[in-house]
């Protein structure tokens, strides 16, 4: 064989190579030190978000921070997940207040409250409804940086036209069923509804406040039990008065039954077909263009009660937490100050993305042009974290609510059997 | 050949035996190497976590450590004692750590990045390596020294003796063998071979007592500095070494396979002859491993892996995950929703031969050449290439019952609207008709291929016996097509119980769990409740279920029709 010479200058190269590459361990630039944060908002909320930390990045010099969003929400809380039990997890994420205390029973999350002041985080200065979500004791998990609570969007204009005056905070079922009525009209004379008071939406997270307010819940306080508080009579009544807006009152259109969403609620209420429609903060972004343009013209109140009972709504919040397992503690926690500190948070309000979690910056927010901001900011003394805030099994319990409406809308069984046999599912689920 | 018949049988057992020992011991080498590097980050970590604890109540939120550092010296000198091996140098303290490593490499970068991260880092010099642990102040927040701890890898010499001392063993193995074999080949040539193999699991088992001895270390460890254990477990995924039980398993299966390499190379010599088939067999292999590695390491090892995941309570965001035994099982075989979705997963794969119809008749219809037919089978094949979700989609639209276009035909024609999917009889059918249509056109595909392989003249043949169209079909292509039938009965019942982007995108197992499959409840349970071991279990039994039903099926399937036969 020939070429004797030339291997063994190829070998000589790869050597040299070798050699050279060794004791450097690789001749990448080392200096910088990256920070990965993610979480699963849309191209326009990083957007936002990046001039935050761009800012930080100027503030630090040698850290350079690199966003890795999902915006699928599902699969984003897999990869969080799944990239904290491999070991590499991202140094700050997005944390649903819905998950809050699945991450806290199992420890991954790092107790921020030691270094808040190290990283000038005043505690106080959260609504406590909202830092409540995330914190245990003397402990915080995650720092809010936006919420909402659970509200009812109203169309000012079909009001109109129907004459109904538009409602205000703290109404009564019976007002709302009143509007709802007066809403619901065959606009164009051919025998059939074409708009409706309102949508009944399936998830349980929307009617979470109707129950609440009601004097109801599907839980005990400690979270560890569902009979005798899902089957309870004040829960029966507002699922049968539930199933009755699209059933005996005729408010409602047919609800989606086999899809958790698909939006089609939310379509009927900007297209001007249905009059109120129970939601968060998280429905103005999208709509912000038309409410400019005053294509839509909507207002803001507060979920019905029962006669009788306080109103008690339900406020979803998010907050940057840093994992346990986090290479860069000492970054990972001041980027998470920083992404809701006074300064991100003001950039998010000015953008109309959501909530500000801190009085002082919310309230110095420039006007409310719409007239919907301080209709959310009404709630929040009137609101508590969701129960998977409380109950870390809380994903399978919500998983169970679905079969509530659906078998008394669909199949048209008795409310309390149904009640009474989800709670026993739910039971068996905190128990295991 | 007659080249390699030249060489003296010892030198090419001896050959053989070198490249065997060599191999085995690099694999081995670098097990070991990876255990002791594990080891020391676990060791560092822990000792920098125990200074911390140890100094809290002397130190400043800022200060620097002082240079109290003998007493854990002077600990981890007593650890290494008492595992019987030399214990590492040791640096601690920012300034120190900085000048040593400095001092090892120019570049300062090396000592920055050892105060920079929380992680256990390694750093390659040459002659030695470098596992640094920060030290952190007392809440924990700055870095302000760090454990350097040097590992010295095997001088060359020993990496000879152990070469030679893995290789000789075999190679008098082999030669023995070789010349009992050429004479009387028997039973001591085998169990030679087998002793060989068993002095490699020996010396395994020793290399794995030793890391069982850093196992007990670590726990020896996180107990003499009051370390929390979650701590010290975090130490080994925040090192970003592997952890004990994945160094312990690789050894494991060093060790394991070159036991079954000797054993394997003494079956080869052992065997009274070498028939053209044992070469042909082993060229057949040979050209398959490639392939099976892939199968091996991308199936069974998960399939493996799931099955250990499913006997544990395995949840991935607790580190804790005790075994339960068949307690996963056990539930489900109480649990309604899981024998629901079997149900429906069993009747939504009916939608299979039922496509199979639809597409041998598409087969026939379009099985020319003109441009017409082209097209048409383009057309037909399109919805198999095109995006699943893109095509729930719109089938959701079409669906639906205020706008969709289907219930809008009916009305049309004076009927009442149905709620394909709001319905809990209708949901399921609807989403197989949208799986029949998706699969209709690859089906075609495969039947157009079946139908272009049978030859002209047997048509011609049974033309010439006076059969018509029917007859033809009956007697003709459906037997012939039989194989292409099995193919696609089996392949499309084991797709349809795989079923999941239709059923997520569309119904989300919706209505009342109508629509509730194996798959979906197994992607709920994994991935929104988290509980691995329930999924792992379900998936289990999907599997069982499946090889079941596709060896009946092969079996009942592809049994030729007695005419035939």
């Amino acid at each position: 064989m020939t070429g004797g010479p030339g291997r063994a200058a190829l070998l000589a190269l790869a050597l040299g190579a070798a050699a050279a590459g060794a004791p450097a361990c690789g001749g990448r630039d080392e200096d910088a030190v990256t920070l990965r944060i993610t979480s699963w908002q849309t191209p326009e909320e990083n957007a936002i978000d990046a001039e935050s930390w761009r800012e930080f990045e100027r503030r630090h010099p040698g850290v350079r921070v690199v966003n890795d969003p999902v915006s699928n929400q599902a699969e984003y809380r897999e990869r969080v997940i799944t990239s904290i039990g491999a070991g590499a997890p991202p140094d700050v994420f997005l944390l649903d207040g819905v998950d809050a205390q699945a991450f806290i029973t199992e420890g991954v999350l790092l107790d921020l409250a030691p270094f808040a002041r190290r990283v000038g985080v005043e505690l106080d200065d959260f609504y406590p409804s909202v830092l409540a979500t995330f914190s245990r004791g003397e402990r915080v998990y995650a720092l809010p940086k936006g919420f909402t609570p659970m509200v009812y969007f109203y169309n000012r204009a079909l009001f109109d036209q129907a004459g109904v005056p538009y409602p205000a905070n703290d109404w009564t079922t019976e007002e709302f069923v009143r509007a709802a009525k007066a809403l619901t009209r065959d606009t164009d004379g051919d025998g059939t509804v074409d708009q409706w008071g309102t949508v009944l939406d399936r998830r349980f997270f929307a009617w979470q406040a109707w129950l609440w307010s009601a004097g109801g819940d599907i839980l005990s306080p400690d979270g560890t039990r569902a009979s005798g508080y899902l089957d309870s009579p004040q829960t029966d009544s507002v699922v049968r008065f539930l199933a009755s807006l699209p059933r005996e009152l005729g408010v409602a259109p047919r609800p989606n039954a086999f899809r958790a969403a698909t939006g089609t609620e939310e379509r009927l209420f900007f297209s001007g077909r249905v009059g109120m429609l129970t939601s968060g903060h998280w429905l103005v972004p999208n709509i912000r263009r038309h409410l400019e343009q005053g294509r839509v013209r909507l207002g803001v109140v507060s979920v019905p009660r029962s006669p009788g009972h306080p109103l008690r709504t339900v406020i979803f919040a998010s907050a940057y937490a840093v994992p346990f397992n986090t290479p860069h503690r000492k970054l990972a926690v001041q980027l998470a100050a920083w992404m809701s500190g006074r300064e991100a948070q003001r950039r998010r309000l000015a953008a109309g993305l959501e909530l500000a979690t801190m009085p002082a910056v919310q309230l110095s927010a420039a006007g409310d042009p719409y007239g919907l901001e301080s209709g959310f900011v009404w709630q929040v003394p009137r609101g508590a974290p969701p129960w998977g805030a409380r109950v870390a099994r809380f994903r399978e319990v919500e998983a169970q609510m679905f079969d509530v409406l659906d078998r008394v809308l669909i199949n048209g069984e008795d409310v309390h059997a149904v009640t009474a046999d989800v709670a026993r599912r739910v039971d068996a689920i905190l128990v295991r | 050949m007659s080249g390699v018949r030249r060489v003296p049988p010892a030198l090419l057992a001896g050959i053989v035996a070198l490249l065997f020992g060599g191999a085995l011991t690099a694999a081995r080498w670098s097990a070991r190497a990876r255990a002791e590097r594990a080891f020391l980050a676990h060791e560092a970590y822990a000792a920098a976590r125990g200074i911390r604890l140890r100094e809290a109540n002397r130190l400043a939120p800022d200060a620097r450590l002082s240079p109290g550092g003998d007493a854990v010296r002077s600990w981890m000198r007593a650890t290494y004692d008492w595992m019987g091996r030399p214990a590492p140098t040791l640096y601690f303290e920012r300034d120190s750590v900085r000048r040593f490593l400095t001092s090892l490499h120019p570049s300062p970068e090396i000592g920055r990045r050892a105060l920079r991260d929380d992680r256990a880092q390694l750093f390659r010099v040459p002659g030695r390596e470098i596992v640094t642990a920060p030290v952190k102040d007392r809440e924990d927040w700055d870095i302000v020294g760090a454990f350097a701890v040097v590992r010295r890898p095997r001088s060359a010499i020993d990496a000879v003796v152990y070469v030679i001392g893995l290789a000789l063993l075999p190679w008098l193995v082999l030669t023995a063998a070789y010349d009992r074999m050429v004479r009387r080949p028997d039973w001591w040539a085998r169990s030679l071979l087998a002793s060989g193999a068993a002095a490699i699991a020996v010396s395994g088992w020793l290399d794995w007592g030793w890391l069982r001895i850093g196992v007990r270390g670590l726990s020896e460890s996180a107990s003499r500095f009051a370390l929390d254990p979650a701590v010290a477990a975090a130490a080994g995924s925040v090192a970003r070494f592997p952890t004990t039980f994945a160094v312990g398993l690789t050894h494991l299966l060093v060790t394991l396979g070159g036991v079954l390499l000797a054993l394997a190379v003494g079956w080869l010599i052992g065997a009274r002859r070498r028939p053209p088939w044992l070469r042909e067999t082993l060229a057949a292999w040979g050209f398959l491993a490639p392939s099976l590695v892939h199968v091996v390491v991308f199936s069974a090892g998960p399939l493996l892996f799931a099955l250990y995941v499913s006997v544990h309570d395995w949840d991935l965001l607790r580190r804790d995950r005790p075994f339960v035994g068949l307690a996963n099982y056990a539930e489900l075989a109480r649990d309604p929703l899981f024998w629901n979705a079997l149900r429906n997963t069993a009747f939504y794969s009916l939608y299979v031969p039922l496509t199979m119809a639809l597409a041998l008749g598409a087969a026939l219809v379009v099985n020319g050449q003109t441009r017409a037919f082209r097209w048409l089978r383009t057309l037909l094949f399109l919805p198999y290439v095109a995006s699943l979700v893109a095509v729930a989609i719109v089938w959701q639209w079409i669906f639906d019952f205020d706008y969709g276009l289907l219930d809008a035909g009916l009305r049309a024609v004076g009927l009442p609207p149905v709620d394909w999917l709001g319905n809990p009889r209708t949901a399921l059918p609807s989403v197989m008709l949208v799986s029949a249509w998706v699969s209709l056109g690859y089906q075609m595909v495969v039947y157009l291929a079946g139908l272009q392989g049978i030859p002209d003249a047997l048509y011609e043949a049974a033309r010439l016996d006076g059969a018509g169209a029917w007859a033809r079909f009956r007697h003709v292509t459906l037997p012939l097509l039989r194989p292409v039938s099995v193919y696609l009965f089996i392949t499309g019942v084991i797709w349809s119980f795989h079923s999941f982007t239709l059923i997520y995108v569309m119904t989300e197992g919706g209505p009342l769990h109508a629509t509730d499959v194996v798959v979906y409840q197994i992607y709920q349970n994994a991935w929104e409740f988290r509980r691995m071991g329930y999924a792992s279990a379900m998936s289990w039994v999907l599997f069982a279920l499946l090889a079941a039903l596709a060896v009946a099926q092969w079996k009942l399937l592809s049994r030729p029709p007695a005419e035939h036969a």
